[in-house]
């Protein structure tokens, strides 16, 4: 990560990566996910670390039988960072346990991740107001070096604005191993 | 910079102006968006599907007539592009 930082303004810029399963045609921009488990909602995903996105080509984009991984530069100072910002990620879990708990109260029914992103983004409308969230899960160890010790975030970064995606080109091509 | 108030804010007044009533039919709404969407994907996806695997056939077929006059090596890597 870089940042360039000026008496008016503050930009980072990502490395990340894209995984698409292999078409006829190369892409020239990443592919909004619009999965109903997307965690962060509709956007562009996208993966920090190189590693990560080829797993996830291996295990989710295997419907060609090979997949893509494309490189971007992501450009922007205003994404919600949740993975090394203490205090971004305090709010973070406030809002969304702030949220979950009234529709709970309210309804009795527990929502989903996806209800819950689309709450913040849309019906809040944080889209107007931020470019992208950055955010990790909690892998289990199993493709860590260490074998059972988590030690490593599995971040990825969910994109609202297509203007924040720089230089975005093809970088590697895989056959798909057997699922693991 | 990220401005944690002003999206605090946002929240607050979106939940602040919600009722028992706007709750369930946002629930419903997500859930209809919910089938929509698996649907449309799903859907889309055999399209998808269909579409490589022809755009794969004619490449081929190209192929195999580059092959046989033997004109040039690009068609040949634009097949193993796509293979």
């Amino acid at each position: 990560m870089i940042i360039f930082a000026s008496k008016f303004e503050t930009i980072v810029k990502r490395d990340a990566y894209h995984t698409q399963r292999k078409e006829a045609k190369q892409l020239k921009k990443p592919i909004m996910c619009k999965r109903n488990d997307a965690w962060l909602g509709e956007g562009f995903y996208f993966w920090i670390e190189e590693g990560d996105a080829i797993k996830w080509g291996h295990q989710s984009k295997r419907e060609t039988g090979y997949f893509e991984i494309y490189k971007a530069n992501i450009e922007s100072d205003n994404i919600l960072d949740t993975v090394f910002d203490e205090e971004q990620y305090n709010f973070w879990k406030n809002q969304i346990e702030k949220v979950s708990k009234q529709c709970f109260q309210e309804t009795g029914k527990k929502a989903n991740i996806k209800y819950i992103c689309d709450y913040l983004t849309n019906r809040a409308d944080w889209i107007s107001k931020i470019d992208g969230i950055l955010f990790a899960d909690s892998p289990k160890g199993m493709d860590c070096l260490v074998d059972g010790f988590p030690y490593r975030k599995r971040i990825q970064m969910v994109i609202y604005h297509i203007c924040c995606v720089k230089n975005f080109s093809f970088h590697k091509e895989f056959k798909c191993k057997k699922p693991w | 910079m990220v401005n944690l108030k002003e999206l605090e804010k946002m929240v607050d007044e979106t939940l602040a102006k919600e009722t028992k009533e706007s709750w369930n039919k946002w629930l419903e709404e997500e859930s209809m968006k919910e089938v929509e969407s698996f649907l449309g994907y799903g859907i889309l996806s055999y399209i998808d599907d269909c579409k490589f695997h022809s755009s794969i056939q004619s490449e081929c077929i190209n192929v195999s007539y580059v092959f046989e006059k033997d004109n040039s090596d690009e068609p040949y890597n634009d097949y193993k592009n796509a293979a």
